[in-house]
């Protein structure tokens, strides 16, 4: 996917900005990658990050990982793609572990378990909230309501194993969409 | 309990297999890995897990270190590595063959009818994520109110999310 008019992009430029997303990315990572990938180095065009960022939610993985390795892959292969991921790694594993060391020290004591407490069932709601914006964002048409439903229900509620429900419902999802798109009912 | 190296293998080797169905990122995997450490194993407890999810969400960085920071509370530096290592290489190996094939753009079609079906999934997933972790939360019978408020707040302000999950912690000190 080269193109002639990319520009040149070092393996050390590959890793400082992703190493500046991760550090901007408190309380979410792509609005930074955007900013960074787009309007400060301009090595996307808003398009193009566009078109990484859905593939990268398409492919199984963490999104912002599969940017960086498509992004690192484009410019520089095999050693831009570790560049970039190790960039975006490095500073929060380190902060999120010096995090987890304070937890397992004092997690236990009183008040701070409480806290905990407090902070993971509103973590939880966040999450919840989460998955409300992208219910909403979906086309409001019966089979897709139909498969939001049927994954919350079979992993949450019910709890059955995340791969057999997977197993079960994405050849059925991925029929449904291709007989919908076939008869132009995409949205 | 701190578990061995040979049970933080096969630990590892699960989260290998997982990775290769989160689709739309680490968090929804969550309630299989819960399943994994406090239900089957036992390596801790309802509240550990769910303030170490709570913990790697608001930290900055990609969500994918909730897998780092589990590790930690296993077995240290070492383990965080090798969980995280675990769950990211497989499907970054995967991304790279897939970008260098340009599978993607030959089969265009396909990739957009894929989208079209996986993206409800995934928000069914995350709902379900939601869920799960609002009941391995250590918050009794408050989890669901203060899940409920959190979301909420979340749903209807622009408040950054980090304040609300702050918010949450003082909530949690004051009632629990």
């Amino acid at each position: 996917m080269s193109l002639p008019t990319q520009p040149e992009v070092s393996l050390r430029e590959l890793f400082l900005a992703f190493l500046r997303i991760a550090v901007a990315g408190i309380g979410g990572v792509l609005p930074h990658a955007q900013h960074q990938l787009v309007v400060r180095t301009g090595w996307l065009t808003q398009r193009e990050f566009a078109d990484y960022l859905s593939a990268g939610q398409l492919l199984p993985g963490p999104n912002i990982v599969n940017v960086a390795i498509m992004v690192g892959a484009r410019y520089r292969g095999l050693a831009g793609s570790l560049c970039a991921v190790t960039g975006m790694m490095l500073v929060p594993f380190v902060f999120v572990l010096l995090l987890a060391a304070f937890y397992r020290s004092f997690g236990e004591e009183p008040y701070v378990r409480e806290v905990f407490n407090g902070i993971s069932a509103g973590a939880a709601g966040l999450m919840f909230a989460t998955g409300v914006k992208l219910a909403l964002s979906q086309p409001r048409v019966a089979w897709v309501l139909i498969l939001i439903a049927a994954a919350f229900v079979l992993v949450g509620p019910l709890r059955l194993p995340l791969i057999a429900v997977l197993a079960a419902l994405a050849p059925i999802a991925i029929a449904v969409a291709a007989w919908a798109a076939r008869r132009g009912r995409v949205s | 309990m701190n578990p061995s190296w040979s049970a933080l293998w096969a630990f590892a080797a699960q989260l290998s297999m997982l990775s290769m169905v989160s689709i739309g990122g680490a968090n929804v995997v969550l309630p299989e890995v819960h399943r994994y450490v406090v239900i089957g194993q036992h390596w801790m407890t309802d509240a550990q897990f769910g303030s170490l999810v709570a913990l790697a969400q608001a930290s900055p960085g990609p969500n994918v270190l909730v897998i780092a920071v589990l590790g930690f509370q296993l077995g240290g530096v070492a383990a965080a590595a090798l969980t995280m290592l675990a769950f990211v290489t497989p499907t970054s190996i995967l991304t790279y063959a897939l970008t260098q094939s340009g599978a993607g753009d030959r089969h265009a079609d396909w990739v957009a009818i894929l989208k079209r079906a996986l993206a409800p999934l995934t928000a069914g997933l995350v709902l379900a994520n939601g869920y799960v972790l609002t009941g391995a939360s250590g918050a009794g019978k408050f989890a669901y109110p203060i899940a409920a408020l959190a979301a909420i707040v979340a749903l209807t302000t622009r408040l950054n999310p980090v304040w609300v999950i702050l918010g949450c912690g003082v909530l949690g000190a004051v009632v629990l």
